[in-house]
């Protein structure tokens, strides 16, 4: 397997992996079904480890590269941040592993406990406005209508 | 190349940097097509925030077993106790249907289930796209039904202001009002077919949250309060005509104008700024949040408010038909009857809001009847208000009789016409002195002329028909005959 490797990383050189057809990719619609034909059953767990670290050393580089000010701005990271994953896609499909798993995990655990621990939850899901907002917000139109009916009622019927 | 591949080849695996900085220079950027992009940035930043939150959550404190939180590849699953967790399918896919449902199973020694075939740890995905085909086919053939009923809405709306426009036989105040309520459910029509068809349909647009999408949102919703503001407006011009005492010849239209198009500024711009700070998604497309009730809220008050009045017309007038069977009050009926009947055609897509059912057919079948109610409401309008308008078929009779005539033989000349209008004045001036006869209620069953007071019903002036049935006859005889 060791031996494989330089192999396998040129091979992402040389088509920029695009063309591999086996490497699990996140944004494959196929990738979370079962039917796929990969043969995971040989996940050596060490060297993704040890690649995984690659993968990171490139993001970290990059990073630090970075003013610091700009690590929580998503437009200035997605990027880096692509790379990193598709690196980390690759490593894992390449390795017979399934992705994501622990080992990927950990990875971007301490990728994000070392870049991004403080950012704002900027991506957060939209969680509905308060209750009282809604209620009050509708409930000063409508307060609003009767007021200038009736005003429209007693305006129109005025001749001068 | 080949430099590039020897190096790698010659430096081995143990020390991987410079692998890795070559390997960085040739890295390949996001792939391909560009719906795979977008879903590519989705998934990144659905990812992202997901490991985020893996780390920031606190710990949690129960001691019993669950299933740590993970990131799946597509969704972020928090810890969970043994059981089916679930959530909705993520958008990232055309035919993922974010409707339907994701299970994943923690099982009861506290891992995630895995997936008998692969060992694979397993989210089951395969109900977002099970249905889409056929919700697809539904949706679409929804979609063009909507652009169908709002483009024959369109048409049929912009005739009606032309006839309306073009008779000036038929102008009055009551048809200034149709005007404007025809405007207002022109814009809206466009506006709607802009935003499905440009916005809706187009991924990319909406990912970008490109400016203009939120303004036509904004604008789309205040043209579709606009038109049930107008509707009010022909439910108060019509309850201060007939049930308000206080008579007058013709109304101040201005505050109308207020109500009509001003007001549903007010729940629109809140809406916007409600929005902005507190929902603000991309391009404003998603509809499951209550601040649309800002929007909704006001139309239900006017829907009930302009009900109220309706019915109160209603009262009045059936009671002075039992009285006195008046001509008259005959045709304020119909003028009501057709603006009560667009209360619950216009309101029951509100009404049907709750009770959208659960089964798929079922759920097609409502789908359906909301989008005729909610798409073709122009049309709808325009049958009544234009086109079943006793007066408006009068008129288009009496110029395709013209037409005929004159284009038969020169001896018809304009005279006709001229006439008729001369006739419509004249009897406007009568109008004031004659106003308070309505609530006379004198018997006016004999009265042959049908024509001109279908014109009273529609709000010409008050009270014009009440005047001696003579001279009134022989104008519309002499308009009609023609």
């Amino acid at each position: 397997m060791t031996a494989q490797l330089p192999f396998l990383l040129s091979s992402l050189l040389l088509w920029g992996g695009t063309l591999q057809t086996n490497i699990t990719r996140e944004d494959d619609e196929t990738f979370q079904t079962q039917d796929q034909s990969h043969v995971f059953a040989l996940c050596n767990k060490t060297l993704l480890h040890q690649f995984s670290e690659y993968c990171q050393f490139d993001f970290k580089t990059e990073m630090h590269d970075t003013k610091e000010d700009l690590w929580c701005d998503w437009e200035q990271v997605i990027r880096p941040y692509n790379k990193l994953t598709l690196c980390m896609e690759y490593v894992t499909s390449e390795l017979n592993c399934f992705f994501p798993n622990h080992i990927v995990q950990e990875a971007f655990l301490q990728v994000h406990a070392l870049f991004f621990q403080h950012c704002p939850d900027q991506h957060e899901g939209f969680s509905d406005a308060p209750q009282y907002v809604m209620v009050t917000l509708t409930l000063v139109p409508v307060c609003l209508i009767p007021i200038l009916v009736s005003l429209v009622v007693w305006k129109s019927k005025v001749r001068d | 190349m080949m430099l590039l591949l020897l190096f790698t080849e010659d430096c081995g695996c143990d020390d991987g940097s410079p692998t890795m900085l070559s390997l960085s220079e040739v890295q390949p950027t996001v792939p391909v097509s560009s719906s795979l992009r977008v879903s590519r940035g989705q998934i990144l930043s659905a990812q992202f925030e997901c490991y985020l939150k893996i780390l920031n959550d606190p710990p949690r404190s129960e001691g019993d077993s669950y299933c740590n939180r993970t990131w799946d590849g597509w969704l972020c699953w928090s810890d969970s106790n043994p059981g089916t967790a679930m959530q909705l399918c993520p958008e990232y896919f055309q035919d993922f249907d974010p409707s339907e449902k994701v299970t994943k199973v923690c099982n009861t020694d506290g891992q995630w289930f895995r997936h008998p075939e692969s060992n694979r740890t397993w989210s089951n995905y395969t109900q977002c796209s099970a249905y889409t085909k056929d919700k697809l086919k539904l949706a679409f053939s929804l979609y063009y039904l909507a652009i169908v009923g709002h483009g024959l809405s369109v048409v049929s709306l912009l005739i009606s202001l032309g006839i309306f426009s073009y008779f000036k036989s038929l102008s009055c105040q009551r048809i200034s009002l149709h005007k404007n309520m025809f405007f207002s459910l022109i814009l809206n029509s466009v506006f709607t077919v802009i935003w499905l068809s440009a916005v809706v349909n187009d991924q990319h647009l909406v990912a970008s949250n490109w400016i203009g999408c939120k303004v036509l949102s904004i604008l789309t919703l205040y043209a579709f309060g606009s038109i049930y503001f107008w509707m009010l407006c022909e439910g108060i011009y019509l309850h201060t005509l007939i049930v308000v005492a206080v008579f007058v010849g013709e109304q101040h239209l201005g505050w109308y104008y207020v109500l009509g198009w001003g007001f549903p500024l007010v729940p629109a711009v809140t809406h916007a700024v409600a929005r902005w700070l507190f929902f603000d998604d991309k391009c404003w497309i998603r509809s499951d949040t209550h601040l649309l009730y800002i929007i909704h809220g006001p139309i239900y008050a006017a829907l009930l408010v302009n009900l109220f009045f309706l019915l109160n017309i209603m009262r009045v007038l059936i009671t002075k038909l039992k009285v006195t069977h008046s001509a008259e009050s005959n045709m304020y009926m119909k003028a009501v009857r057709g603006t009560l009947l667009l209360v619950p055609l216009l309101g029951v897509q509100f009404l049907l809001v709750p009770w959208r059912p659960e089964g798929r057919l079922a759920k097609a079948v409502y789908e359906f009847i909301m989008n005729i109610f909610s798409h073709f409401q122009g049309l709808q309008v325009a049958i009544i208000f234009c086109f079943c308008n006793g007066e408006v078929q009068a008129a288009l009779r009496r110029h395709w009789t013209q037409y005929r005539f004159r284009s038969k033989g020169p001896f018809v000349t304009n005279d006709s016409h001229s006439n008729y209008h001369s006739s419509v004045t004249e009897m406007s001036r009568v109008i004031v002195s004659q106003e308070p006869s309505l609530y006379n209620n004198e018997p006016q069953k004999a009265h042959p002329t049908k024509g001109p007071c279908d014109k009273q019903a529609n709000g010409q002036s008050n009270g014009q028909c009440s005047f001696n049935g003579q001279r009134h006859a022989l104008k519309s005889l002499e308009s009609t005959v023609i």
